[in-house]
């Protein structure tokens, strides 16, 4: 039973260490005009940018 | 409401012992510069240490540490000349660039300002006798700013050189009221232009092309100056980027200057965008 408890906590462990890793660079799209990216520091809301409106740089 | 008003007051301080200290050991101005564009740009964020990591990385920029009661800055040089200052606001929500506009008299400036529609956030105040007089300001769509007045030789950051700032963009809510108010206030003229359909705004102090304006391309953001820093290796940019926190908002394309550009959000929270722009 031991045994079976271990197995069963290293499987819940190294699932939980792919899922976490898998949320790394994760970008969620929102209909809210934001974003949330995962960085290493968690989630953040950032700003969504139209590239069909964007024409800027130095002229 | 706290933070903010913290945050303003380490700004300040920033300034005041930032520039003190830079301008006693080697010249913050020279005879290359000229009025009528930006002349410093100030770094506030929650992480210097995490910041000086990142710009160092991406912009070879150098630093010169200092802490004046428990409050840590730096001057950010490139190439060995001072281009900037960073402040810890570690109750800051995000990091945020602030850009100072030289003006030759701080007063009509304030009060041109004031009276079309913008306001003052913290009044006026003395950087040391060499450098001059600085105030922060908050145009009409809440886009900040600041002036700075100096005695010094004139001065300008806008040359097209590796890791300098070469250009200022303000993105706006409504480019008619931003057009009318800085041609205004800051006694410029502007000329229209049209890239793919899209319309730009370039702001000129006589024949100089000082910064450009148009509609704010970000959702969820508010109004904002944003400044570019030459970067010839655009795509080892944003390679580099990608193996950080930071959020790119505009990857190199063709379809865009001719990939010649990224736009992205540092790790913690700063606009920015890199260009290798190559006409002088």
């Amino acid at each position: 039973m031991k045994n079976l408890i271990k197995i069963l906590a290293s499987i819940f462990v190294i699932v939980s260490i792919y899922s976490l890793t898998s949320c790394a660079n994760a970008h969620i799209a929102s209909s809210a005009g934001v974003d949330v990216v995962w960085g290493s520091h968690g989630p953040r809301v950032v700003p969504s940018m139209s590239i069909g409106v964007y024409g800027g740089g130095r002229r | 409401m706290k933070k903010s008003i913290l945050g303003f007051f380490a700004f300040l301080l920033v300034v005041q012992i930032g520039l003190s200290n830079v301008n006693s050991k080697s010249p913050l101005f020279n005879n290359l510069q000229d009025y009528g564009g930006v002349v410093w740009y100030n770094l506030v964020t929650p992480d210097i240490s995490s910041s000086k990591k990142f710009y160092a990385k991406l912009c070879k920029w150098t630093f010169q540490d200092f802490v004046v009661k428990g409050q840590k800055l730096a001057i950010i040089s490139n190439n060995g000349q001072p281009i900037g200052s960073m402040i810890e606001i570690k109750k800051a929500d995000s990091s945020a660039w602030i850009a100072s506009v030289q003006t030759d008299n701080i007063d009509a400036s304030i009060s041109d300002f004031v009276a079309n529609g913008g306001r003052v956030i913290i009044d006026k105040f003395k950087i040391n006798q060499s450098v001059g007089e600085q105030v922060i300001v908050e145009g009409p769509l809440g886009e900040k700013l600041s002036f700075i007045e100096t005695m010094q030789p004139k001065m300008s950051l806008l040359e097209n050189k590796e890791g300098k700032w070469i250009w200022q963009e303000l993105w706006s809510s409504d480019p008619s009221i931003s057009e009318k108010f800085y041609t205004t206030t800051l006694n410029l003229t502007v000329t229209e232009t049209e890239d793919d359909g899209k319309p730009y705004w370039i702001f000129k102090n006589g024949d100089k092309k000082v910064a450009g304006l148009m509609t704010n391309p970000l959702t969820g953001a508010n109004p904002q100056w944003v400044p570019y820093v030459k970067i010839t290796d655009i795509d080892g940019a944003y390679n580099l980027l990608q193996q950080t926190d930071a959020h790119v908002y505009l990857k190199p394309t063709p379809e865009v200057r001719n990939g010649n550009i990224v736009v992205f959000q540092d790790p913690l929270g700063a606009t920015l965008c890199f260009e290798n722009f190559a006409n002088n």
